[in-house]
C-alpha cells in the first residue's frame, strides 16, 4: 500500500522486511489457496496471455495500427468493399477482416488489449487502495464516529446508480481514459470497504488480536501486521471483481459514446461499428471485440471467485 | 425533373456542377430567420407574386390514386411542439405538416416566390404600407376557416409577445389589420426589401390557429399533445416519444395550391439509433429518412432494390472557427497555414466517399454567381501534399517561416509530448505552448485545442478533426482534440467564447449576400468576451464590416453580386473560419412511394413533397 | 441475535432519510458541475440577452445558487421536479410515463434471472467439486462477463433480422393506440422477449454464485445428515432442507442484483428503444436537461436506499439460528 508508514519498531529483522511483512504473508497465504483451484489458474493464464499480447503487440500484430487495407487513398471500387470480411492474402492479409476505413480488426484487437488491461488493473488496484484501508479502519474502530462517518459516506454513495454516475463524472471532467478510471473507482471502492469491514469485525474478536492489544501494540501496528494480512485474500477477491466490472463499464460507456476515441480499445471498436452502422452487416467486426471483453472480464472473475471458493472453511479440497 | 442518380461511381468521377440541383428551391427549415437582408434579382423591390399556382410540375397527372400510409423515420424524439420556442428539427418535421406559411418557394423555379396562404400582395416602400389577399379555402382541422381576422390576430399576438423565435420578423411590423374576410392591410416600421420572401421576409412565419392561441396564457409553458393544423393534415394519434400519426385531409387545402395530399395517413416513427432506422427502411417498415444520412449508410443502401437514395448538393457548409482573440490565432498567416494542413482529401475521399465538395468561401459552390471567379490571392488550396499523397510537412513549415504577419515563426527541437513530427514551432522565439494565450491574454495555455462533437454524434467531423490534429502535430504545432457534447457547445462557444478552434456542425446558409451580415460583422462580436449574451461571431472577426455593409445596401443585382464577391474574397483571405466542406445531403426513400419533390437540400424539408407523394 | 427494537428501526429509517437528502445535495452539486449552461437546449443563436434572461427566470436559474439549492431540496421532498428543459412538460409526468415500462421490463427479467440462478446455483452447490460444478460455474461466470448491449445486438441480429421472429425494438407496435386485452399482452410479451433475455442471460450468474456458495455451507451441516438419516431421498434433502436455508442470503443480497439491473436496464433500454427510466436518464444527461436528469437520478437513488433499508431490516429479522434449530 502506498501509505507512509510511521513504523519505527526496531524489532527483529530489518526495517524493510518489517514493512513488507504483511504483504509477504498475505500474498503467500493467498497464493497457496489460489493454486488449488483449476479455474483460478485458468483465469490467471488467460490474463497472462493477454498481457503478453499487450506487451508484445507490435511484434504480434500483422500490421501496424495505421495500416489500411487499400492504403491512404483507395479507389472508389476499393472503398466500396470496406469493411472487408476476413481475407488471407488476396487482396491483403487480414484474418479478421477490416473496419470501415480498412484498418485490420486483428491488429486493433491486439493493441486494444493494452487499454483493456490498463483500465481493468488500474481501476481494480485503485479501488482496493481506497476501499481496503477504509474498510480496515472502519471495522477496527467499529461503532465509533470514525466508523459511523465512513459508513454514512458509503450509504450515500451506494444510493447512486453506478453507470449513470460514471456518465455524469465523465461528462464533467472530459472523456479521457484517466477520467473514466477515476469515475469507476469513485463508486467501485464501496464494495471493497463494506466487505473488508465485515471481515475485520469478526477478526477483531479473535484471540491473536486481543493478545496484541493486551501487549500494548499501537492500533496502527495491529491493523498493519495482524489484520491486514488476513484481509488481503478477500481484498484480492474484490480487486479481481472490480477489474472485471471496470472493463465492462468501459464497454458500456463506449456504447453510449463516452469512450476515449483517440485510443484504440475494444470498447471503441464497438462504438465505431455502431456509429458507422455495420452492426448487422459485419459480424467479423462485431464479434471479436465482444468476445475479448467477455474473456478478459471472465478471467478476472475466475480468479476472484475461485479465490473465494477455496477460502471457504471446510472445503473438501 | 432530372432523376437523381444512385450510381455513385459517376458521382465520384464527375463531380460536375451540372449534375445536381438543376431544380432550385429552398429548404423550409427552422433556423435563424434573418433581420435585414437584401434580395435576389428575381425578387425585386416590388416583390410581386408570380401569379396563381399554375404550371408546377407536381400534380399534372390525372386521377392520382389516393391511399397509402408512408412512415417517416425520425432520428430523435421531437421535443416540445411549441413553435415559438423550439428549434428542434424533429418537432418541426411534424409541425411543418400542420402550419402553413404565407409564401413558399416555387419548386419549379426556386428564384420565385410562390403564393401559398397569401395569394396576392403589394407593398409600397415609400409609405411603408401594403396589402394582402389571402387564398380562400384553407381550413383548420377543427372546422374553423383560415381567414384574415385570424391571421391579423396571430401577427398581432406575435408583436405583443417577446422572446419568441419570430421576434425579429414581427418587430418590423408596425400594425396589421383585417379589412375583409380575406384581405389585410399592414404597415412596417422601416423599409426593407424582404417582405414576402419565404424564410427571410417579414412574413416568413408559420400561421397558427388564432382561436386556439387565444386561450394560451403563457406561450412559454405551452406544450400541447394535439395540434390543429391547416396544411392538409390533421392530428390523428400519437404515443409521445415513439410514434405520431397524421391523417391527410385534402379538404383543408385549396385545390388551386395542390390537389394532394394523396396519401391517407402520414406517420412518423422515432428511432433511437440510425442503424435501426436504416434496417427498418430496408425491411420496408420505414419509407423516408427525415434527416440527412452519412455517406457510409448511403452506400450500404445502394444494393437494396427497394430503396432509393437521393443525393442533393449542399447549400450550407461545415467549418472550423478560430478564436481570433488568442495568440497565435490573432495572426492571419497562422490561420492561413491551417488551411494547408487540413486534410481535405482524407475528408472527401475517405470519410465522405466523394459525396461532398471541399470548402473555401463561406458560400456553397451551389451559389456560383456570387462566388469570386478565382482565388485572387496567390494561394493554392490545401492541403500541401507530396506526390504520394502524404502531408507535405516541410512546405507547411516553409509557409510559416516566410509568413509576414504579426508574429515570427521558427521551428526547433521538439519539447511537447503531443508533437509527433521532428520539429516544433516557436512563436516569436517562444514555444507555442508558452505563447498561446486565453481570452484574457494570459499566456502559457499549452497546446491549441480543437473543440469537436464526439464521434458518436458526428463521426465524420470528429474523425476529420482528429486527423487534422494529427497533421498539426506532424508539422510541429502542438494540438489536441477536445470533445464536447453537442448540448454543451452553445454556451461554451457563443457565450463564453472559451475555445481555440471549434469544429461546427452543419450550418445551413441561404444566399451568401444575405447571411454574411448575420455572423461575420463586428455587430455580433463580444470583443473581450465579457458579456453573457449569445454572440454569433465568436471568432471576433471585424475586418470585413465595410464590404459586408456594402453588400447589404446595394440593391442593383449585378452590383450586389460584385460586392458579394469582394466580401467573400476578403473573408476567405482573412480566414476567421476555415470552411472545410459542403457536404451533400443524402436521404433515402423506399420505392413503395413515389412523387417525392426534390430541391437542393433534399426531399424531406419542403412542403410540396408530402402533398405530392403517392403510392407507387 | 439482534432483536428488532423500535429504536433500531427508527434509527435505520432516520439514517435512510438523511442519506436521501445528502444524496440529493450531492446530485445537485454534480449536475451543476456539468459543463455548459443548464438551458443550452433552449438557447439558440439570434436570441437576445433578454430572451435568455427570460428563459433562465422561467427555470429559476437566475437566482443565486444557494437559493436554487433550497428550492431543489423542497421540491424534492414534495416530489415535484419542475419543468423539463427539453419538452417543457412537468418532469414528474415524464418520470411517471417512463416508470411503468421500466418496471415491465425489470420485473420479469429479475424474476427470470433469480429463478434460473437459484435453481442452477442450488444444483451446482450441492454437486460441489464435481465436473458439473466446474462446468456450470465457468459458464455462469463467462456469461456474467458478456456486455449487455453486445448480447442485445447479437440477439437482434439473429432473431430479429435473420429469422424475423421478434421485433427489433420498442415496447408496442407502432401506430395503434387501442389494443384488446389479449392482443396487448401478447404484443407486450413478443416485444419483451429479446430485452428480457438480454438482461437475464447475463444476470442469472449473480444469484447463481450466491446460491452456490451458501449451498456449499449448507451441504456439510448436521441437520442435512439428520434428514438423510431420517430417510428422505436426495432431491428432497437438497431442496426442502438445504435450499431453504441457503435462500436467505440470496434474498438479502437481492439488492445487489437490483443495483446491477439498473445499470443493465439503462443499456438494454437504449439498445431496444424501450421507453423506460434508464433511457430517460441517459438522454437527459446528454441533452443537459438538468431538471429531468436530477429527478430521474434522485428517484433511482431513493429506490436503492429504500431497498437497502428493507434488506437490512429483513436480514436482521431473519436469522437462521432462530428458525432452523440452532445450527450456527
Amino acid at each position: 500500500m502506498a501509505t507512509e508508514t510511521k513504523e519505527v519498531e526496531a524489532d527483529t529483522g530489518s526495517a524493510m522486511r518489517e514493512r513488507l511483512y504483511p504483504f509477504v504473508v498475505g500474498v503467500r497465504r493467498t497464493w497457496k489457496q489460489f493454486t488449488q483451484s483449476k479455474l483460478g489458474v485458468l483465469g490467471l493464464f488467460i490474463i497472462a496471455a493477454i498481457s503478453f499480447i499487450a506487451v508484445f503487440a507490435p511484434y504480434i500484430a500483422p500490421h501496424p495500427l495505421e495500416w489500411q487495407a487499400f492504403g491512404n487513398n483507395p479507389t472508389f471500387q476499393q472503398a466500396s468493399q470496406l469493411p472487408h470480411p476476413p481475407a488471407f492474402g488476396d487482396p491483403f492479409f487480414a484474418p479478421l477482416g477490416t473496419d470501415h476505413l480498412g484498418h485490420g480488426i486483428l491488429t486493433q484487437l491486439i493493441y486494444g488489449s493494452r487499454t483493456a488491461l490498463f483500465i481493468g488493473l488500474a481501476a481494480g488496484i485503485l479501488s482496493s487502495l481506497v476501499g481496503v484501508p477504509l474498510g480496515v479502519i472502519s471495522g477496527y474502530y467499529s461503532n465509533t464516529w470514525v466508523d459511523e462517518g465512513i459508513q454514512r459516506v458509503v450509504d450515500v454513495m451506494y444510493g447512486l446508480p453506478f453507470l449513470p454516475l460514471v456518465i455524469v463524472l465523465v461528462f464533467i471532467n472530459g472523456v479521457t481514459t484517466t477520467n473514466i478510471i477515476l469515475g469507476i473507482v469513485a463508486k467501485s471502492w464501496l464494495n471493497n470497504a463494506i466487505v473488508v469491514r465485515g471481515q475485520v469485525l469478526s477478526l477483531s474478536k479473535r484471540p491473536f488480536v486481543e493478545a496484541a492489544e493486551a501487549s500494548g501494540a499501537s492500533d496502527f501496528r495491529i491493523m498493519w501486521r495482524h489484520i491486514l494480512p488476513n484481509v488481503l485474500p478477500l481484498g484480492f477477491i474484490y480487486l479481481a471483481q472490480d477489474a472485471a466490472f471496470a472493463i465492462l463499464i468501459q464497454a458500456s460507456l463506449a456504447f453510449l459514446g463516452l469512450a476515449d476515441f483517440t485510443q484504440v480499445s475494444w470498447g471503441t471498436m464497438l462504438q465505431w461499428i455502431q456509429v458507422q452502422g455495420y452492426i448487422y452487416t459485419a459480424p467479423w467486426w462485431l464479434i471479436p471485440p465482444g468476445i475479448m471483453i467477455a474473456l478478459l472480464a471472465a478471467s478476472f472473475y475466475f480468479i476472484g471467485y475461485s479465490l473465494e471458493d477455496v477460502m471457504k472453511p471446510g472445503s473438501n479440497q | 425533373m432530372p432523376e437523381d442518380s444512385t450510381e455513385f461511381e459517376q458521382l465520384v468521377d464527375r463531380r460536375s456542377v451540372l449534375r445536381y440541383g438543376v431544380i432550385g428551391g429552398t429548404v423550409a427549415l427552422t433556423g435563424c430567420t434573418g433581420g435585414d437582408d437584401t434580395e435576389t434579382p428575381a425578387d425585386s423591390a416590388t416583390d410581386s407574386p408570380t401569379g396563381t399556382a399554375e404550371g408546377t410540375p407536381l400534380s399534372t397527372e390525372e386521377d392520382v390514386e389516393r391511399g397509402g400510409k408512408p412512415v417517416v423515420g425520425l432520428g430523435a424524439e421531437p421535443q416540445a411542439f411549441n413553435p415559438l420556442v423550439t428549434s428542434d428539427a424533429d418537432a418541426w418535421a411534424i409541425m411543418d405538416r400542420l402550419y402553413p406559411y404565407p409564401t413558399v418557394r416555387d419548386p419549379a423555379d426556386v428564384e420565385n416566390t410562390h403564393p401559398y396562404v397569401f395569394n396576392d400582395w403589394s407593398f409600397d416602400p415609400d409609405s411603408l404600407t401594403g396589402e394582402v389577399t389571402l387564398t380562400e379555402g384553407f381550413q383548420w382541422s377543427d372546422g374553423e376557416p383560415l381567414d384574415a381576422e385570424g391571421v391579423a390576430w396571430w401577427f398581432q399576438y406575435l408583436m405583443d409577445q417577446s422572446g419568441h423565435r419570430y421576434e425579429s420578423n414581427t418587430n418590423q411590423l408596425a400594425s396589421i389589420e383585417a379589412t375583409g374576410d380575406y384581405s389585410l392591410e399592414f404597415e412596417l416600421e422601416s423599409s426593407t426589401a424582404a417582405v414576402f420572401t419565404p424564410e427571410t421576409g417579414v412574413f416568413a412565419v408559420p400561421l397558427l390557429p388564432a382561436h386556439v392561441w387565444q386561450e394560451v396564457d403563457d406561450y412559454t409553458q405551452y406544450s400541447p399533445d394535439e395540434l390543429i393544423g391547416a396544411h392538409g393534415f390533421e392530428w390523428s394519434d400519437s404515443n409521445p416519444g415513439n410514434w405520431y400519426e397524421l391523417t391527410a385531409n385534402p379538404d383543408l387545402l385549396p385545390d388551386e395550391i395542390h390537389e394532394g395530399p394523396f396519401i391517407d395517413n402520414l406517420r412518423f416513427r422515432v428511432f433511437g439509433d440510425m442503424t435501426t432506422l436504416i434496417q427498418e427502411l430496408q425491411r420496408g417498415n420505414v419509407d423516408l429518412t427525415y434527416s440527412s444520412i452519412t455517406p457510409n449508410r448511403a452506400f450500404q443502401l445502394q444494393d437494396t432494390d427497394s430503396v432509393k437514395v437521393w443525393n442533393s448538393r449542399a447549400r450550407g457548409y461545415n467549418y472550423i472557427a478560430h478564436n481570433m482573440r488568442r495568440v497565435p490565432f490573432d495572426d492571419k498567416p497562422f490561420r492561413q497555414s491551417l488551411g494547408f494542413i487540413y486534410p481535405y482529401n482524407y475528408l472527401q475521399s475517405q470519410l465522405r466517399r466523394g459525396l461532398t465538395e471541399t470548402g473555401d468561401y463561406v458560400a456553397a459552390k451551389v451559389y456560383e454567381p456570387w462566388r469570386p471567379d478565382s482565388f485572387d490571392q496567390p494561394m493554392d488550396h490545401g492541403p500541401y501534399s507530396t506526390d504520394d499523397g502524404e502531408l507535405d510537412v516541410e512546405q507547411a513549415r516553409e509557409f510559416l517561416r516566410n509568413a509576414d504577419g504579426d508574429h515570427e515563426y521558427t521551428f526547433g527541437p521538439v519539447e511537447s509530448d503531443v508533437v509527433t513530427g521532428d520539429q516544433e514551432i516557436r512563436v516569436d522565439g517562444e514555444l507555442l505552448t508558452e505563447a498561446h494565450t486565453n481570452n484574457d491574454g494570459e499566456a502559457g495555455q499549452g497546446p491549441i485545442s480543437l473543440v469537436i462533437t464526439p464521434p458518436s454524434t458526428a463521426p465524420v467531423e470528429a474523425q476529420a478533426g482528429a486527423r487534422f490534429v494529427e497533421n498539426l502535430n506532424e508539422v510541429g504545432i502542438p494540438a489536441e482534440t477536445q470533445p464536447v457534447a453537442e448540448g454543451s457547445q452553445n454556451s461554451l462557444i457563443w457565450v463564453q467564447e472559451d475555445f481555440d478552434m471549434w469544429s461546427s456542425g452543419w450550418i445551413w446558409m441561404p444566399k451568401p449576400h444575405m447571411y454574411m451580415g448575420f455572423w461575420l460583422t463586428s455587430g455580433s462580436v463580444d470583443a473581450d468576451s465579457s458579456s453573457d449574451q449569445v454572440n454569433l461571431n465568436p471568432m471576433g472577426y471585424t475586418n470585413a464590416d465595410d464590404l459586408i455593409t456594402e453588400v447589404q445596401t446595394t440593391f442593383d443585382p449585378d452590383a450586389q453580386k460584385a460586392a458579394t464577391k469582394e466580401a467573400l474574397a476578403r473573408v476567405y483571405e482573412d480566414q476567421p473560419v476555415l470552411v472545410t466542406e459542403y457536404p451533400n445531403r443524402l436521404h433515402a426513400s423506399s420505392n413503395a412511394f413515389e412523387g417525392w419533390v426534390k430541391v437542393p437540400g433534399g426531399i424531406t424539408q419542403n412542403p410540396w413533397t408530402y402533398l405530392n407523394v403517392r403510392e407507387a | 441475535m439482534v432483536r428488532i427494537t423500535g429504536r433500531y428501526l427508527l434509527r435505520r429509517v432516520a439514517i435512510s432519510v438523511v442519506t436521501v437528502y445528502v444524496l440529493a445535495s450531492l446530485l445537485f452539486v454534480l449536475m451543476h458541475a456539468m459543463p455548459g449552461s443548464p438551458i443550452d437546449a433552449l438557447v439558440g443563436p439570434g436570441m437576445t440577452s433578454e430572451q435568455i434572461e427570460n428563459i433562465k427566470q422561467r427555470f429559476g436559474l437566475n437566482q443565486p445558487l444557494w437559493r436554487q439549492y433550497i428550492e431543489f431540496i423542497t421540491s424534492v421532498t414534495l416530489f415535484d421536479f419542475g419543468y423539463s428543459v427539453q419538452t417543457l412538460e412537468p418532469v414528474r409526468d415524464r418520470l411517471l410515463d417512463r416508470f411503468v415500462p421500466t418496471l415491465v421490463l425489470f420485473a420479469p427479467a429479475f424474476m427470470l434471472q433469480y429463478s434460473m440462478g437459484t435453481i442452477i446455483g442450488t444444483f451446482l452447490g450441492w454437486k460441489r467439486g464435481t465436473k458439473t460444478d466446474l462446468g456450470g460455474f465457468t459458464t455462469g461466470l463467462f456469461m456474467y462477463s458478456i456486455p449487455f448491449f453486445w448480447l442485445g445486438w447479437i440477439l437482434v441480429g439473429v432473431f430479429s433480422y435473420e429469422l424475423g421472429l421478434f421485433p427489433s425494438g420498442s415496447m408496442m407496435p407502432a401506430f395503434t393506440s387501442s389494443f384488446g386485452w389479449v392482443e396487448a399482452v401478447t404484443n407486450l410479451l413478443w416485444h419483451m422477449t429479446l430485452p428480457v433475455l438480454s438482461l437475464a442471460l447475463v444476470g442469472w450468474a449473480g444469484p447463481m454464485l450466491i446460491m452456490r456458495t451458501t449451498m456449499q455451507d449448507v451441504v456439510d451441516a448436521d441437520y442435512i445428515d439428520f434428514a438423510r438419516a431420517q430417510g428422505y431421498d436426495e432431491p428432497t434433502v437438497m431442496t426442502r432442507f438445504g435450499a431453504r436455508n441457503a435462500l436467505i442470503p440470496v434474498v438479502t443480497q437481492g439488492i445487489i442484483g437490483i443495483a446491477f439491473m439498473i445499470d443493465g436496464s439503462v443499456i438494454v433500454e437504449t439498445v431496444f428503444s424501450w421507453p423506460g427510466i434508464g433511457q430517460l436518464l441517459v438522454d437527459a444527461i446528454f441533452a443537459k436537461d438538468l431538471p429531468t436528469a436530477l429527478a430521474a437520478f434522485y428517484t433511482l437513488g431513493v429506490l436503492i436506499v429504500a431497498l437497502r433499508l428493507v434488506t437490512d431490516v429483513v436480514y436482521t429479522m431473519i436469522d437462521p439460528r432462530i428458525e432452523f434449530g440452532g445450527e450456527a
